[in-house]
This record gives structure tokens, C-alpha cells and sequence, in this order.
């Protein structure tokens, strides 16, 4: 027995209750807006801040129509409801603000009911950031992908998806806090229905996400078993998940035929697929969303479990979580320089301002690709200075930064535009629908389309294009800026009144009409068609083929296309890249006489300049590429150092 | 009491949007003096009694608009915007009333608050029927791509259009194929057949319902079977076989050339899985072989070409590409010998600088349709092309009379009773092929041609992909997809090669005979 020991009683004042920090007092609820607030404003930087110009890309490779057919179409699969829906949304990247806020605003809808579906109480919210994190990665690390992706409303479809399944699994949790101890029968009907209605709906409207979403909805409900024994009441949930998860897909594929049986479970999920290669990679962030929702389904809490205070050490946790996210999403980003700079004149080149085509290829601070060559190209013709200033970019090439072992073609990313610009518009209306065929049509490959058709004179389909472009939300007004052309087809003519085509609508005039093939590298189609072409009845079109005569550094080809450029440009200076080409030309060959040829004195002073430092440092024993590189500085922006040290180009 | 008001009230309001709302023709309005613009081009067109309604869209300036349309008695109108979409069962009372007369088709548009009444137009209703079905390929007017493919059927009495073969459901990507040439024995669907390119390629042939996939290309043979003819009455079928390239011209607006470096025709025995040549002659390129309606002889188009053989074949052909002109030829065939005789030039197309494709005997056999274009046999780009028809017995050729126009005609084919015909035509755009139906009567003329009505009368703006090969029926295929598509992922059977007697054939430049050279049979060459 113990012995009862006695104190003697001294007044002391009431011990005060250590002070809880606020943060722990209010943890519960501040950790889940702090998370939800930082992600929010790490989105926007992320989609606004880094790829703007990426998000107007996304749009003009994408396309919605306001029509019934539009809507047939895309409903044709299961999950097509959140194809179409995405695709309506996509629209909105024409201001990127506006569908980055959109995209934000469906995060974060997708956030809150993950923390309040499965019940994450302070930093633990955290948890619930992998998700939307995973779907913002989801966004930015496609690169080439945005144009060779067959999903139609990717950019939105995943992350509707997501918060729809989200808000079905939200009602499930909710329908399982109803205090059911006498195992209502109506309630237990209303449960099974739920799921059931779910399951078939879903498939048809979201697709894969349904069936994570019903495996979700099979773990809640079996977290009421208690003990280790078999329950019919909680276990019977997985057993009707695994009858709708067998037969609502098989089901599924009897009313459908635009799907495979083999591909009915995985219906709508994301596979970067082409003929080639199937980019696993890529799909890693979908497949981190829907695990996690498992996941956090498989520790789904219950009633009660939750209610505690916030601890330090979860907090940590919790930050380290959001910060892992974060990093994650970075990393993810595509901040390649080239792939966003191809990005930006692209949309300069769509709408025709040449300038900054060329500011944007003069501040590139690296090795260019192909296409921003092909581009600076283009914008000097069109501004008739290819013949000063073409080597005064970087003329080089590298291959496009692609992070998986995706093939980039020019002629999926570049090619109808580069060719109807040039006046092929046979073949950019080819490779248009062919893109068209393979990716979907898409507001860039419509509005070449309606060009192409307009420039060739065939206004019938031109008024096809313009009919679909007017059905869309930001691209009527440029839809009804041509219409009046198909009711008048020789205003395409009227450089006054449409400048936009004069460049080339005399291409396409003075080009004849043969039977060919590209073999789907326009780059060199364009450097053989043109570089053989000649025309003396058009002073653009013989400056066109001059141009590509230079690009080829073909001397053969040079002289007949130089000879007819003076001819029909006496009186007026002669360029100087055409002059260091002759220059270089006549002394290499000696097979024109060039000693009567009125070259500017400072061609011939450079050129001896240029030659004597290259035998100079040859005789210091450098290679023909460390010469290169040390005579960049000095003599980089002529023909000369084009002709001899921009090697191995390749083109793709 | 409160809820069965709301449920009535409910369903008074879906009643109301369900059903077809009657504008009232406005009071006051001016006069056009002209026909309205409308489309589809719906006006003075004779379609058949039991046709879909003709939907049609105003394209003239204004808001909106009323259409109103009559036949005797019975009077009713139509306008939601700029569209004129009719109730299908509205339009089937006023067809009965109309059958043999014509429907009165009043147009009133809106403008501002302002109305123009133009000038009425009608729409003639024949006394015969057509097929209740056609089916036709759907494909973006592509090149060498090709994503989504099917081969489709559609109710023309309705709107109803169902998948008969959807390719997403065999294989995509690396194991995609193109589908093509589907076609129907004396236009019933238990006897059918189309035909798979790579990926799990193949040619599915129906029997008596039953599906069999098959590999009709043997050792002896160019390749598989590509153009088809059922015989009307023996389980065989006439495919041509095709050693097919293509390329692009920079400029012209038939913008593709398919051409043919070398073809051939064969007979399939449905049966047996048999095949055998028909004619193979190495200066001829014979093509798009066509029965007759007893199937007593078989009509094809054969073009006569020497190779200089001082380039690549495929480089040449590219190079004389407006020289390789396809004239009519036939051949008869005994039907228990399954023997063919001699080939018969039934019109020298090419003597006229003309070429020939796709020809159609009339079920009554006594005219022939065909495509006919300057040159070459892919008619479907030539903007040049148009329908032609043969008289039979005269052998006399004309330009079918109302349904051509300034682009592509090509796929004629007719329906089950001879007085419906149908064509693949690019005039609404120049791009994208449309089904178009043309009453032909008893006296041997066509009448305008009507584009298949649809729901949405803006559909074919919207539609992105080319109606290839229409083909009447006068059944559904009951063939699901799923059914084609379990079928088309087993491997094929494979086709023997029989070889078959000596034929001469009749040069298509000189007329004199040549000796067709003896076959040997597949198995002996692979051993």
C-alpha cells in the first residue's frame, strides 16, 4: 500500500497553460490556404511568367468549333465530353493570362476537394498539392509534343477530368459520413446507385479518371471495416467497383467503334504515341495524379481521427512536400530558348511582322534550329534584305531540344506556313490536312489553309475555312477580314487594300506548275526548287532564287540567277552579300571574269583581309573549325565566312 | 399537388422545345426577282418520295428567315436563324401528298426588321423510290496520311449514320491501315467485301454473313485485290490489281496525281479462295473492272502504255503523266467455265484524248455510267472529270446531262431499281468530295442532282472529311464494327494462284491480238 504523502498547501497562482503559437492553433485551416495560395501564385508565374508565348501557341495549334459536328466528333470516344470541354477551354490561351487564370482557378477547385475528400488537415494539405502540381508539370513539359499531340483538349481535358472525378469521390466521402449504424438499407441503396451512376457516367464522360475515381470510391468505402474478417456491408463496395470496372469499359465498347477493346481500360489516357516511339515519360504525370489519389484514398481517415493540433514536425513535412512539388514543376518546365523563340515568330510570321522575326533571331544568344533560320529567312525576303543582311545572323542550325526520343520534322512544325508564304500553296495545303490527318485541325493549319486557297484562287474553299474559322471564339474578326476576297477574288491582287499577299501572290503568279514531291523535307524542297528556278519576268521571284542560290552555295547555280539580278536591277546598288558571293565565286573558279565587275572597294579590301588571316592562322596549325570560330568575330556577318565555316547543317 | 404542377409544367416546356416551332410568314414584305441562294442547292431538284427532309440553309443577307413549303392541302413553315430544318415526320406527310407532283418552296428573309419575299422555287418528287441505304468511305482529303478511316452507312430516310468499319478499333499508329473500296453483291449486304492496307492488312470478305479475312496477294499477282465487282449471281468477284504511286503538282489544282505504274485484273473465287488472272497484259494497265447486271460480261477501263524505259518506271510515268488514257473495254464470261473470252474495246476514249474510270452498267443493262476526264484514272482530283453514260445497245457516249459541274465528278454508281443515280462531286468546295443524287427517268435523262440531306443543313461546311465510293443498298450491313474489327486482327487467309488458259486480248492502240502469257501457279513458284 502506498503511502499517502502530504504536501503542505502554498498560494500559488494558477500555473498558466503554455501558449500555443498561432500557427498551431489555426494550422488546421491556414496550412491548406497557405499551400493553396502559394501554388496558385507558382502556376501563374509558371504559365504566365515562362510560357506565355508557349500558351498562344497552344491555342493557335488547337482549335474549337461551335457546331454540332465539332461536338459528334469529339463525343465519339469515352471521355469525349472532356475532350470537347477542354477544347472549348484551350480557346482562352489567346490571352494566356485568361486560361492560365482558368486553368488556375480548376486547380485549385481540384485542390480543395482533394483536402476536403480526404479529410487533410494542416501541413498534411500539402499532400493534396502532388495532384494539381503534377497536372501543371503535365502543362509545361511537353516541348515539340504541342505539335504532334492527337489529344484533343489536352491542356484542360486532364485537369477536368481530375476535378470532376475529384468532386464524385468528394460526394462519396460525403455520403459515407452519414451516421449510418443501423446500416440503412435506403441509404446503402442511394450509396450503391451513386457508384453505379458514377461508373457509367463517368466512362462515358471522363474516361480513365472514372475508373480511378470508382477504385478511389471502393478503398473509402472499405475503410469502415472493422477487424480482419471478411464484411459483406464494406467489402461488397470493391466487389461492385470490380463488376463496374470489368464491364463498364466492354459495355462501353459495344457502343462505341472508334476504340480498340485492348485500350478500353486505359481509354483517355494520355500516351504521347506516334508511329515511331510511345513517350512513357510523359505520361508520368497523369499516372503520379491518379496514384496519389489512391493513395491518399488507401489513408482515408476515420471520423475523428482528424481532429488534433498541428505538430512541428508535420509542418515540416508539410513544406517540404509543397517544395518537392514545386522543384518538381520546375524541372519539368521546357526553358529551352530556341523552342520558345520558334514559338514567338511563328505567331510574328502569322501575322506578318517581319521586324520582330528578325529581333527575335538576332537576340538569340545561342546556336539557332532550323526554323528560326528558315524564318529569319523568310522575313528578309519579304523586307528585300536578304542581300545585306543575311549573314549577319547566325546562319547555323542545332537539332530542336526535345526531352524524350520525339523525331522533330519542320514540315509538322513550320512547313505549311514556310510554303505558303512561298508560294506553294498546293503543297502547304498538302501538308496542312496531312498535319490536319495526323493532329487535328488547328486555328494555324485553318488560316493556312484559307490563305493557301485564297492565294490559288480557289474561293470556294477558302469560304470552307473562313465558314470554320468564324465559328470560333478569337479568330472570327481575322475570319471576316477575308471573306469579302471569296466574293472577289482579284483583291488578293490589291497590294494596297491586302499588302499581306503581294509578296506571295508574285511567287505564286510567276511559278510554273509541275509535278513533284518534297518527301517531307521542306527545307531542302524549297533550296532546290527555288535555288533552280529561274524567272525574269518578276524581279521578286529572280531575288527569291538568287537568295536561295547563296543558301545552297551552289556556284553553277549563282551565276545565271546573279547575272539576271543585275540585268534587272541596272541603275541601283548591288547587294553586298551578292557582291562577296560573286567576288568569292570569280576568284575561286576563275570561270567568270569578274575583273570588270564594278565590286565596292571595301568587298575586295575585306576579302583579302579574310583570306589573309585564314592562311595565317592555317599556317598556326588550327583546324578549319578553330579558324572558324577565331575569325567569327571579324569577319562573321560575310559570305565568305557562310561559305567556308557554316558546315554541317542538317535539316529535319 | 404542388409537385404534379411542377412535373406538368416541366413537361409542357420540353414539349415545346422538342417540337418543331411554325414561324408565321411575314405580313409586309418586298419582292426579289430572284430564286433565293440557298444551301444545299435544293432548288428545282427531283428527289424520291421516301428522302429525307431536304434541310437547307439561306445564304442570302439577312438575320433570318422563313420557308414556307406546300403541296396542295397541305401547307407548313420552317425558320430557326438562317436554317430551314424540317420535321421528319411533317416532311413525310408532305412527300406522300407530293409523290409524282411537287413541293412549293416560298423564302422570306429578315433583314433589320425588314422582309424579302423571293421568288419561289420548286422541289419535285418522283414517282419511284430509292435505295434505302448508301454507305461510303469517309476520309479527310488527305495524301499520304491517314488516321481515321471508316466505312460508313447511312439511313437516307432518315438521318440515322452508323460505323460499318471503324479502323481506331483494330489498330492505330505502327499497326494503323487504310480501309477502302467496300462494295455489295446486287446491293444486299450479306455478300460484301472491303479491303485493309498495311498494318493488319487484308481483304474481308462477307459471305452469307459470314466474315473471313483474306491475303489475295500471291506470288503471281501485282497485289492484292484493290477495285472489286461482285458478280451478280456467282461467288466470284473481279479485282483489278494495282502497282500505284503518286505525286504532287506545285500549282495545278488537281494538286495529287495517283497513278497506276503497272495493273491487272484477277478473279477471286469467294469459295475457294482462289485466284486467277483475267487479263495481265504488259503493255496495258487494266483497271476498275464492272459486271453487268446478268454478269455476262465484265467491263473495265484499260490504258495501252509503252515504257520507254529510259528513266525508273514511276519516273516516266510521273513525266508523261497526260499520255496514260484509259479507254472502255469488255470481256464475256461463261459462268461455268468461269472462262473470259476475248477483250472488246466498247469505247476508244483514248483515241479522243479522253480516259475513262468507274464504269456502272444500269441494273436493267441498258446504259453504262462512268467518270471521264483528260487523262489518267484517278478522277477524283481531276477537276476535269465528269459523269458520262452509255447507251448499250447504241454504244452511244454523252455527258450526262444536269448533274455535272466546273469540278470533280467521279464514283457514279445507281441504285436497285436504275432510276437513282449517285456521285462523288467536289463542287461545293473543290476539295472535299459530297454524295449527290440524280433522278434518272424512264426516257434516259438525269435530272438535277441533289446533295443527301442532312440534320444540320451547315453539316457539309463543318464536315472535315471527303464521301468516298458511295454505293447504294437497299439493307443495312448487320455486321457490327466490333465483329469486323475482331475479324480484321486474325491473321489472313492466304489466296492460291490458279493458273488460267491462254487469252489473247485486244491491243487497245494497234487492235491486233497478243498472246497473254501462261501463269504458273503461286505454290509452284514459293515451293
Amino acid at each position: 500500500m502506498k503511502k499517502e504523502t502530504k504536501t503542505p498547501k502554498v498560494a500559488v497562482a494558477p500555473a498558466k497553460a503554455p501558449k500555443e503559437s498561432w500557427l498551431k492553433a489555426n494550422g488546421q485551416w491556414v496550412m491548406p490556404v497557405v499551400f493553396g495560395a502559394a501554388f496558385a501564385v507558382f502556376a501563374f508565374i509558371m504559365l504566365v511568367g515562362k510560357n506565355s508565348d508557349y500558351l498562344w501557341g497552344v491555342q493557335d495549334r488547337t482549335i474549337f468549333l461551335d457546331s454540332d459536328e465539332f461536338f459528334h466528333e469529339r463525343m465519339a470516344v469515352p471521355g469525349g465530353f472532356i475532350a470537347w470541354a477542354g477544347c472549348y477551354l484551350a480557346q482562352y490561351f489567346y490571352y494566356p493570362a485568361l486560361g492560365a487564370l482558368m486553368l488556375i482557378g480548376l486547380w485549385l477547385i481540384g485542390y480543395v476537394l482533394t483536402v476536403q475528400t480526404f479529410r487533410l488537415k494542416g501541413a498534411w494539405s500539402a499532400l493534396a498539392l502532388i495532384p494539381v502540381c503534377a497536372l501543371l508539370a503535365s502543362e509545361i513539359d511537353i516541348a515539340y509534343w504541342i505539335y504532334y499531340l492527337k489529344i484533343p483538349g489536352y491542356w484542360f481535358r486532364e485537369t477536368i477530368g481530375f476535378v470532376v472525378m475529384m468532386w464524385a469521390l468528394w460526394g462519396w466521402a460525403k455520403l459515407f459520413s452519414i451516421k449510418d449504424e443501423k446500416r440503412s438499407l435506403v441509404l446503402l441503396g442511394s450509396k450503391s446507385l451513386y457508384m453505379v451512376v458514377f461508373a457509367i457516367a463517368g466512362y462515358l464522360l471522363l474516361s480513365w479518371w472514372s475508373l480511378i475515381g470508382l477504385i478511389a470510391m471502393a478503398i473509402i468505402g472499405t475503410t469502415a471495416r472493422t477487424g480482419r474478417k471478411f464484411c459483406f456491408y464494406t467489402d461488397a463496395w470493391w466487389l461492385l467497383a470490380l463488376v463496374l470496372l470489368i464491364f463498364v469499359p466492354k459495355v462501353a465498347y459495344g457502343c462505341y467503334s472508334q476504340f480498340r477493346i485492348e485500350d478500353a481500360w486505359t481509354v483517355g489516357f494520355p500516351l504521347f504515341q506516334n508511329d515511331q516511339l510511345t513517350s512513357l515519360i510523359m505520361s508520368v504525370p497523369f499516372a503520379i495524379a491518379a496514384l496519389m489519389v489512391i493513395l491518399l484514398a488507401s489513408f482515408y481517415p476515420k471520423d475523428g481521427q482528424t481532429e488534433r493540433k498541428v505538430k512541428t514536425s508535420e509542418t515540416v513535412s508539410g513544406i517540404i512536400i509543397a517544395l518537392l512539388c514545386g522543384l518538381g514543376v520546375w524541372h519539368a518546365n521546357i526553358d529551352d530558348w530556341n523552342y520558345h523563340s520558334e514559338l514567338r515568330m511563328h505567331r510574328a510570321v502569322t501575322e506578318q511582322r517581319w521586324d520582330d522575326v528578325l529581333d527575335e533571331a538576332a537576340s538569340n544568344p545561342g546556336e539557332p534550329t532550323r526554323e528560326i533560320v528558315l524564318f529569319k529567312n523568310l522575313a528578309l525576303m519579304y523586307k528585300g534584305q536578304f542581300g545585306y543582311k543575311f549573314t549577319s545572323y547566325n546562319n547555323g542550325g542545332i537539332a530542336p531540344a526535345q526531352p524524350d526520343s520525339l523525331q522533330v520534322h519542320l514540315v509538322q512544325t513550320c512547313g505549311p506556313i514556310l510554303y505558303m508564304n512561298y508560294g506553294k500553296e498546293n503543297f502547304a495545303t498538302r501538308w496542312s490536312i496531312e498535319n490536319e490527318v495526323e493532329y487535328g485541325l488547328s486555328v494555324t493549319g485553318a488560316k493556312t489553309l484559307t490563305l493557301a486557297a485564297l492565294i490559288a484562287g480557289e474561293t470556294k474553299l477558302a469560304k470552307k475555312y473562313i465558314e470554320l474559322l468564324k465559328s470560333t471564339t478569337f479568330h472570327k474578326e481575322w475570319a471576316e477580314k477575308y471573306e469579302p476576297l471569296t466574293d472577289n477574288i482579284a483583291l488578293v491582287g490589291d497590294s494596297t487594300k491586302y499588302p499581306e499577299f503581294a509578296f506571295t501572290k508574285e511567287i505564286y503568279d510567276h511559278c510554273g506548275s509541275v509535278l513533284d514531291g518534297d518527301e517531307g523535307l521542306v527545307e531542302l524542297y524549297l533550296l532546290n526548287y527555288f535555288s533552280h528556278t529561274q524567272n525574269k519576268d518578276s524581279k521578286l521571284l529572280n531575288e527569291v532564287t538568287l537568295n536561295f542560290a547563296c543558301i545552297c552555295k551552289d556556284i553553277q547555280l549563282f551565276w545565271p540567277r546573279f547575272f539576271l539580278y543585275a540585268n534587272l536591277h541596272q541603275g541601283e546598288p548591288m547587294p553586298r552579300i551578292y557582291q562577296e558571293a560573286a567576288f568569292l565565286y570569280g576568284n575561286l573558279e576563275h570561270e567568270v571574269d569578274i575583273s570588270k565587275m564594278p565590286f565596292d572597294e571595301d568587298i575586295k579590301t575585306r576579302y583579302n583581309g579574310f583570306q589573309q588571316m585564314s592562311q595565317s592562322l592555317l599556317r598556326q596549325g588550327m583546324d578549319a573549325s578553330q579558324v572558324g570560330e577565331a575569325m567569327k568575330a571579324a569577319y562573321g556577318d560575310n559570305f565568305w565566312w557562310f561559305y567556308f565555316f557554316c558546315r554541317d547543317v542538317k535539316s529535319y | 399537388m404542388k409537385k404534379i404542377n411542377y412535373i406538368a409544367i416541366l413537361t409542357v416546356a420540353v414539349l415545346m422545345v422538342a417540337c418543331t416551332s411554325h414561324p408565321s410568314v411575314p405580313a409586309n414584305c418586298s419582292q426579289e426577282d430572284k430564286v433565293p441562294t440557298i444551301f444545299p442547292d435544293y432548288t428545282e431538284v427531283t428527289i424520291p418520295a421516301n428522302i429525307a427532309p431536304m434541310n437547307f440553309a439561306v445564304r442570302e443577307a439577312g438575320e433570318e428567315c422563313v420557308a414556307r413549303l406546300s403541296c396542295g392541302t397541305i401547307q407548313q413553315t420552317y425558320g430557326d436563324g438562317k436554317k430551314v430544318v424540317i420535321d421528319e415526320d411533317e416532311w413525310h406527310e408532305l412527300l406522300k401528298a407530293a409523290k409524282g407532283g411537287q413541293i412549293k418552296v416560298e423564302v422570306f428573309v429578315g433583314k433589320d426588321g425588314s422582309w424579302k419575299a423571293y421568288k419561289p422555287f420548286n422541289i419535285y418528287v418522283a414517282e419511284e423510290d430509292i435505295d434505302e441505304y448508301i454507305s461510303y468511305r469517309l476520309i479527310k482529303p488527305s495524301y499520304v496520311a491517314y488516321e481515321l478511316l471508316t466505312i460508313n452507312q447511312r439511313n437516307i430516310t432518315n438521318f440515322e449514320e452508323k460505323d460499318i468499319y471503324n479502323n481506331m478499333m483494330v489498330g492505330t499508329e505502327a499497326t494503323g491501315q487504310c480501309v477502302n473500296c467496300h462494295s455489295y453483291r446486287n446491293f444486299k449486304t450479306d455478300n460484301m467485301q472491303f479491303h485493309m492496307r498495311q498494318g493488319l492488312g487484308g481483304t474481308m470478305i462477307v459471305k452469307d454473313n459470314q466474315i473471313k479475312k483474306i491475303n489475295l496477294k500471291t506470288d503471281s499477282t501485282l497485289s492484292a485485290g484493290v477495285y472489286p465487282a461482285w458478280h451478280p449471281t456467282e461467288d466470284v468477284i473481279a479485282y483489278s490489281t494495282n502497282s500505284t504511286g503518286q505525286s504532287f503538282h506545285t500549282k495545278d489544282k488537281a494538286k495529287i496525281e495517283v497513278q497506276d505504274t503497272k495493273s491487272d485484273l484477277i478473279l477471286y473465287d469467294v469459295v475457294k479462295d482462289e485466284v486467277s488472272n483475267i487479263s495481265c497484259q504488259p503493255n496495258e494497265l487494266e483497271v476498275f473492272p464492272a459486271w453487268d447486271a446478268t454478269g455476262d460480261y465484265l467491263y473495265f477501263c484499260s490504258a495501252h502504255f509503252e515504257y520507254r524505259d529510259t528513266v525508273a518506271p514511276e519516273t516516266e510515268m510521273i513525266h508523261r503523266y497526260k499520255e496514260v488514257l484509259y479507254s472502255l473495254y469488255r470481256k464475256s464470261f461463261d459462268k461455268k467455265t468461269r472462262e473470259f473470252g476475248q477483250a472488246e474495246l466498247i469505247y476508244d476514249a483514248a483515241s479522243k484524248q479522253r480516259s475513262v474510270s468507274l464504269p456502272r452498267v444500269s441494273p436493267d443493262n441498258k446504259y453504262m455510267l462512268f467518270a471521264e476526264g483528260d487523262f489518267g484514272c484517278f478522277h477524283v482530283w481531276h477537276p476535269h472529270a465528269d459523269i458520262f453514260i452509255m447507251d448499250m445497245k447504241t454504244q452511244e457516249v454523252r455527258k450526262v446531262e444536269n448533274i455535272n459541274s466546273d469540278q470533280s465528278e467521279s464514283y457514279p454508281t445507281w441504285s436497285s431499281n436504275g432510276r437513282w443515280i449517285m456521285f462523288a462531286s467536289r463542287r461545293d468546295d473543290g476539295n472535299y468530295t459530297r454524295p449527290y443524287i440524280a433522278y434518272f427517268d424512264k426516257n434516259g435523262k438525269a435530272h438535277k442532282a441533289f446533295e443527301v440531306p442532312q440534320k444540320d443543313p451547315n453539316f457539309y461546311t463543318f464536315q472535315g472529311r471527303s464521301y468516298n465510293r458511295p454505293e447504294f443498298m437497299i439493307e443495312p450491313v448487320t455486321i457490327t464494327p466490333q465483329e469486323f474489327a475482331e475479324v480484321a486482327k486474325q491473321d489472313p487467309i492466304q489466296c492460291t494462284f490458279k493458273s488460267t488458259k491462254v487469252s489473247s486480248y485486244v491491243d487497245g492502240s494497234t487492235g491486233a491480238s497478243v498472246q497473254k502469257p501462261a501463269v504458273t501457279d503461286s505454290a509452284a513458284i514459293s515451293r
